[in-house]
């Protein structure tokens, strides 16, 4: 069942993705969650800076991403610092039908948390979230240029840890 | 020599039919090629399944109250500041909201209801972040069907399965001005949104009529939860005898 408002339903319909989209910029699924929570919040503030017939979703990724370096920012100014390996043990992992591609997917997941956040971001755009150049560079607010830079160093640096060196 | 760049595009599915069909002919041709392509498609497949488990997951009823922008507490919409509710997961406290919250529910309803209500104890407490039923109101959720509800201080409305999976049902407390959402979750019945209910403390006996309509939060709430069709008599019934679990 759905409501009448389509601003709404496309913000319902994206929560999957949206938590995804959390997960791989934070590497938590609780901080996830409060991220996703807060761009909600800002979206609904900033409805009408979106154009209906543009994507909803790299909008509101859009939010989140920037939402997401203010809070690493202010994160950077208090010095904590975060174990990612404890923080990608926290994920719960049932939905992924075998074993070896759980295991598959926990290494993707480390590896993504390996990246500077810039790279991770490109990549969840792009890789995970399937947008276009054009819009994932939209989204983080860059030349497409610089996006597909970010993409190629990223794809190195995941290939060395996922696949191994090139050859071998 | 194609670039490893345009290999990336290619498999980015940003090249045009043109190159596409360039390519895709020079790796039929080229070992060396088709094995970098393999290599780029190995990948792009493995990362794309990252972070995957969050597309099958129970979605947390606060996510789908803010999609909708409806506010889960009485009081206006509260911006999370991400870098307190870390603070308040790392103390393991209720969350302040929370706690504020089932503080002002708790006060609003005192006023308006018998004693009797409460000796089980707060209709709704803070636990963890949620608030949850508790006292006559968690009796209530657990026992009480929503057909024969005339004269209860605690109705039953409907009840119904969440889009997490979870069974939900409406309530309405009748002197406390009040109704609202619990879903049952594995350690009791969760309350992610309720709102007052005007009119029905100042008309004095309003109370005992049949049903008025959900206040609009708690039924656009409902509208975004609820998966397929609300509980008959006989499914309700049903998830009774199963602990609504």
């Amino acid at each position: 069942m759905s409501g009448t408002d389509p601003f709404a339903d496309g913000l319902t319909e994206l929560l999957p993705r949206l938590r995804r989209f959390g997960r791989a910029l934070t590497g938590d699924s609780a901080e996830a969650d409060d991220l996703v929570q807060t761009a909600l919040e800002r979206a609904w503030a900033r409805r009408r800076q979106w154009r209906e017939g543009t994507r909803l979703d790299a909008w509101i990724f859009a939010i989140m991403r920037n939402a997401w370096t203010d809070e690493a920012r202010a994160r950077a100014r208090r010095r904590t610092v975060d174990d990612p390996d404890e923080a990608l043990a926290a994920v719960a992992d049932p939905g992924i039908a075998s074993l070896e591609e759980k295991l598959e997917a926990r290494a993707a997941e480390r590896a993504l948390a390996a990246l500077p956040a810039e790279q991770r971001a490109a990549v969840a755009l792009v890789l995970i979230e399937g947008l276009s150049y054009r819009e994932a560079a939209q989204a983080l607010g860059v030349p497409e240029g610089t996006l597909t830079s970010r993409l190629g160093r990223a794809r190195t640096a995941l290939a060395e840890r996922l696949l191994g060196a090139e050859g071998a | 020599m194609i670039s490893d760049r345009e290999l990336d595009a290619f498999v980015d599915g940003e090249l045009g039919a043109a190159e596409t069909k360039r390519i895709e002919a020079a790796a039929g041709a080229d070992q060396v090629l088709a094995a970098r392509l393999e290599r780029r498609r190995a990948l792009r497949r493995i990362v794309s399944a990252a972070h995957g488990d969050a597309l099958s997951e129970a979605m947390p009823e606060r996510l789908l109250a803010a999609a909708r922008a409806v506010t889960s507490a009485a009081g206006a919409a509260e911006v999370i500041d991400l870098a307190q509710a870390r603070a308040r997961r790392a103390a393991a406290r209720p969350w302040p909201q929370a706690a504020l919250v089932a503080a002002s529910l708790a006060a609003g309803l005192i006023a308006g209801l018998e004693l009797p209500l409460l000796r089980a104890g707060p209709l709704l407490s803070s636990r963890g972040g949620e608030v949850v039923a508790g006292g006559a109101l968690a009796r209530a959720l657990d026992d009480q069907l929503a057909a024969n509800e005339a004269g209860r201080p605690i109705r039953i409305g409907v009840s119904f399965r969440s889009r997490a999976g979870r069974y939900c049902r409406t309530f309405r407390v009748a002197r406390g001005g009040l109704a609202g959402i619990a879903c049952r979750g594995p350690s009791g019945w969760v309350v992610p949104i309720t709102a007052a209910t005007p009119g029905e403390r100042t008309a004095a006996g309003a109370y005992e009529q049949a049903a008025s309509p959900l206040p609009p939060p708690v039924a656009e709430t409902m509208d975004a939860m609820i998966a397929g069709p609300p509980l008959d008599a006989a499914g309700e019934e049903r998830a009774r005898a199963r602990g609504w679990r």
